[in-house]
This record gives C-alpha cells, sequence and structure tokens, in this order.
C-alpha cells in the first residue's frame, strides 16, 4: 500500500535554512554586542572626562584662591630685597667669572722658573676672545738653567707654546732671552678658593 | 541588512564622541589645567617654605 505524498515518513525534523544560516546570525549577534559595548564605553569615557574636568576646575579654583592669599601674607618689601640680593649676586658672579688674577699665573711661575732664572720684565695682554699672552725678556745663570725652565714651562702645560728667542750672552757671561708663550685660562681666572687670604 | 544598520551608527557616533569630545578635552583643557595646578602647587610650596 502506497503512502501518499503528504504524509511524512519520518517525525525527525529535518535541516531547515534558518538553522543553516544560525552562525551568520551569531556573528551579526557579535556585532551588535560589539557596537553597542563601544558605545556604551565611550559614553561612560565622555561622561568621566566631563566630571573629571569640572573637578580639576574646581580644584585650580581652590589653588589660585590659596597662593592670592599667600600671595598677600608676603611683604612686598620683603620680596624686593630678595630681588635685589639675586641681581646683585648673580652681578657680582658674572664679574667674577670675567675678573683677571694673574696670583696664580705669578705663583706657577715661581714653582717652575729655577732659581738661577730672572725675568726682568713681563707683558701680559688679553685679546677679545680672552686668550692669554705673554711677552717679556729675562736673563738665565747659563744655557742650562734656560734649558731646566724650558722643560718645566713644557712639561707643566698651562704655559703653551714657550718660545726662547733674542738668545744672547751677557758681560758677566749670563744668558739673555726674550720669552713668548700663551697661558692656560684656567691660570689667570679668578677662583675664589684660591685666593690668598689676607694676613692681619 | 537592516539589523546592522543600528549597530553602525551606534559605533559612528561612538568614535565620533571619542574624536571630537573626549579626545580634544583630555589633551586640551585638562591638560593645561593640570599643568596650571602643578604650577600652582610649586608656587604654594615655595610660598610656605618663604
Amino acid at each position: 500500500m502506497a503512502l501518499l505524498p503528504t504524509i511524512p515518513t519520518s517525525f525527525v525534523p529535518r535541516e531547515t535554512l534558518a538553522s543553516r544560516a544560525r552562525p551568520r546570525a551569531n556573528l551579526s549577534g557579535l556585532f551588535d554586542i560589539f557596537a553597542y559595548a563601544v558605545l556604551g564605553i565611550i559614553f561612560i569615557l565622555a561622561i568621566g572626562v566631563f566630571f573629571y574636568g569640572r573637578i580639576l576646575s574646581s580644584t585650580l579654583e581652590s589653588r589660585e584662591a590659596a597662593l592670592a592669599k599667600a600671595a598677600a601674607a608676603i611683604d612686598p618689601a620683603t620680596v624686593e630685597g630678595f630681588v635685589r640680593l639675586r641681581d646683585r649676586l648673580n652681578a657680582s658672579q658674572s664679574l667674577l667669572k670675567n675678573h683677571v688674577a694673574l696670583s696664580n699665573f705669578f705663583s706657577s711661575l715661581e714653582e717652575l722658573l729655577p732659581a738661577n732664572v730672572r725675568f726682568s720684565s713681563l707683558h701680559i695682554s688679553i685679546d677679545s676672545t680672552g686668550k692669554a699672552r705673554v711677552e717679556g725678556s729675562g736673563a738665565a745663570k747659563n744655557f742650562n738653567a734656560l734649558a731646566a725652565a724650558s722643560a718645566a714651562f713644557a712639561s707643566d702645560g698651562r704655559i703653551k707654546d714657550v718660545i726662547f728667542s733674542k738668545i744672547g750672552i751677557l758681560p758677566d757671561s749670563s744668558v739673555s732671552f726674550g720669552f713668548s708663550a700663551s697661558l692656560d685660562p684656567k691660570l689667570i681666572v679668578f677662583s675664589p678658593g684660591e685666593a690668598p687670604v689676607p694676613s692681619l | 541588512m537592516n539589523s546592522r544598520i543600528l549597530p553602525s551608527i551606534a559605533l559612528i557616533i561612538a568614535v565620533g564622541i571619542f574624536f571630537v569630545y573626549v579626545n580634544p578635552v583630555w589633551n586640551g583643557s585638562i591638560a593645561s589645567t593640570k599643568e596650571s595646578i602643578a604650577i600652582d602647587d610649586e608656587a604654594l610650596a615655595a610660598a610656605q617654605q618663604y
């Protein structure tokens, strides 16, 4: 006996098109959730930024009020005194920085020169760039003393480019010489720590 | 297709809010206010020291 085509042969539900399309619907749902979540987060962020800005503004107002109160409590004359003191200190600092003190140079010369070499004249000049140059003349007991002086200058290094010129022999058999050299700027700059303490 | 329109609009609005309000305010007025507060704090500390 043949069954009519309208009568189902199985009661197991067939796979429908809707059930096949479920993964796509899930993806769409995920996108919805993502979009609304992003919108929600941005809303919360915007609200947070708004209130944070308000809090910061009120904090700034309170700070400015406290600052105005503190400024009112300060004596203007005292502040003016401090400003003048600072200006004077700055001015004295710049003056000391540019102040030429030859004490170090003469001390070095005293240490370096052998006792039997003497200068009869010294001329120190400083050009616009701050480079110091020394020229002079003197006499040494003999050539060995002059060589010792030259070696001492070379080994020290602070008195540079030393040239002994116009070498001659004097009637008392001592050696006369001309002298020129350039000086290390540190040698002629005033440094308070090295300033000699005046004795009373 | 229609079901994606609203989430897309929400996403566009979110991006718009971020770039039109959140980012400029955070980097603009909030940053300058924080800087002013820091300067005021320094001045107050100096005043207290004085």
